[in-house]
């Protein structure tokens, strides 16, 4: 079928319907007149078929009675789709600009609330323990941070410094419960080996920063972030004494080096003299880890090499047992 | 002659578009007084729309009435002014179907299209004359697409943007299709004749 034929005729009936004459529509046809002419009368008759008469409608306007709409959008000239995802533009900028600011903030900050918040819902979300564990000591390097830049900062105040070591000391807290209760789930000993490698270098960045602050006026501070660190140590002691019972035999090499490394550490925060430590933190450390696994009966002698190295450690790293215990506060 | 003709035609049609087109937008921005206007360039035509497929007065004056409360609170659905008539249409036979339905505690909606396209509902059997007699006997020898398309061009005077909406077919399938039905009902006229 000729498609042009086909608009041609329908062109030639909206003339009709508008009012022309039949013989006016067949001259709007050429040159295809001949070929629909009878076409055109043919519709005209159709057309001219007497209808049903309808009678006069009454016009109630029923909405009028509707309420007047809250088109309060609609000055925009914008569709409702549009509105809609300019709304939601806006309030996700505002969501990264509050984020941004949040990532950025400091303990003491309004916004460090949220950056909390956040760092909680990352540790919800995470899948395994050992990206919990990862995210915690994360978390402990970004606070130790935090200590740093205030504590250079000559303009910060003492609350937001006392606020930044309080979340410090949280925050270690934490990373070592962390530890503790993954260590409880998978008792891995190339696994612990790794963790009590990270701690230790948490332990030595909170020393060295506990020194730098003592030089200063800041010796309250220094105080808490020693106590931070000594914290891990402790527990870097236990954890090596449990590992040590665990896994005696297979690991005996690399703890002999974990063990220096260990004892190297623990030289620093030890409060006691010089000549003391160097002789009790190298055999209390050698003691716990390459003595064989103590019987359940056997009670550590409390005079022994470890009762002078940490007086704060309690008892825990002598209970026999196949989980880690809890740190020492 | 013809050039003013076709001037004329055209810029009538243009100005109708405009018009209807700053109606709509006004009546969006909440201007009820524009509605106004919509509805009463609209109603009549909607109202014998349905009158043709209810028969009764009240009925169809209340269906109506539906509509345009349908269309006033979803007008900004409306894209452009050029689909708004069509749009009236399917919403009114939307109605038709449900007032059916409800009448009815079941009832095919095949057979409420029937009732809708195919039944002599528009014509007014009782005053045609011999040919056009000859005609509407002729036309239900159509095939019933063709018969639905020219009942609903040539005896209610619909738009093919409207019949296309209240089809689901293209506007260039109803070209195509009335142009067919057209031709074939001329042949079967002149064989009648013969």
């Amino acid at each position: 079928m000729n498609k042009e034929l086909e608009n041609i005729f329908d062109k030639a009936l909206s003339e009709l319907k508008q009012g022309a004459s039949v013989e006016e529509a067949v001259l709007k046809c050429q040159p295809e007149q001949a070929e629909l002419a009878d076409s055109l009368l043919l519709a005209h008759k159709l057309s001219g078929m007497p209808k049903k008469t309808v009678p006069q409608p009454a016009m109630q306007r029923k909405y009028v009675l509707v309420p007047a709409k809250a088109v309060w959008y609609s000055w925009l000239h914008f569709s409702r789709l549009a509105t809609i995802s300019m709304s939601l533009a806006l309030f996700l900028s505002a969501a990264a600009g509050t984020g941004y600011a949040a990532y950025y903030s400091m303990p003491g900050q309004a916004l460090f609330a949220v950056k909390k918040t956040a760092e909680n819902l990352q540790l919800q979300f995470a899948t395994s323990p050992e990206k919990k564990i990862s995210l915690q000591v994360e978390f402990s390097k970004k606070r130790l941070m935090d200590v740093e830049k205030i504590l250079k900062n000559p303009e910060s105040s003492p609350e937001t410094a006392k606020a930044a070591v309080k979340e410090l000391s949280e925050q270690t807290k934490n990373t070592l419960e962390t530890v503790s209760l993954a260590s409880k789930k998978d008792l891995d000993p190339q696994k612990t080996r790794t963790l009590v490698k990270t701690l230790e270098t948490i332990a030595v960045d909170q020393e060295k920063l506990a020194k730098e602050a003592k030089t200063g006026t800041t010796k309250e501070i220094a105080a808490n972030v020693e106590a931070s660190a000594k914290t891990i140590n402790n527990y870097i002691l236990i954890a090596a004494n449990e590992l040590e019972k665990s896994n005696i035999q297979s690991a005996k090499p690399d703890l002999e080096n974990e063990k220096e490394t260990a004892s190297s550490t623990t030289t620093v925060i030890d409060e006691q003299p010089k000549a003391e430590k160097s002789t009790t933190s190298s055999s209390s450390i050698k003691s716990l880890i390459v003595s064989p696994p103590l019987e359940p009966e056997a009670q550590p002698d409390p005079n022994a090499a470890t009762s002078g190295y940490i007086p704060e450690t309690p008892e825990p790293q002598y209970v026999p047992g196949p989980s880690l215990p809890t740190p020492a506060k | 002659m013809e050039s003013s003709f076709v001037y004329i035609s055209e810029d009538r049609s243009y100005k109708e578009s405009l018009f209807l087109e700053n109606l709509l937008n006004k009546a969006k921005k909440g201007e009820t007084a524009a509605f106004g206007e919509l509805y009463n360039f609209f109603f009549k035509k909607i109202y014998t729309f349905i009158y043709y497929r209810v028969s009764h007065k009240e009925t169809a004056e209340d269906l109506a009435e539906e509509v345009f409360l349908k269309a006033y609170a979803k007008l900004n659905s409306i894209k452009e002014a050029g689909s708004l008539e069509a749009w009236l249409y399917k919403i009114a036979r939307n109605l038709v179907i449900d007032y059916y339905r409800g009448k009815k505690e079941r009832v095919e909606l095949s057979e409420v299209e029937n009732t809708l396209t195919y039944e002599d509902t528009v014509i007014d059997l009782l005053n045609l004359n011999h040919q056009q007699q000859i005609l509407n006997k002729l036309l239900k020898a159509l095939p019933q697409d063709q018969q639905q398309i020219m009942r609903l061009k040539f005896f209610e005077g619909l738009e093919n943007s409207v019949i296309a909406e209240l089809t689901g077919k293209t506007e260039g399938a109803i070209r195509v299709i009335q142009f067919r039905a057209i031709t074939k009902l001329r042949e079967l006229f002149e064989e009648y004749d013969e």
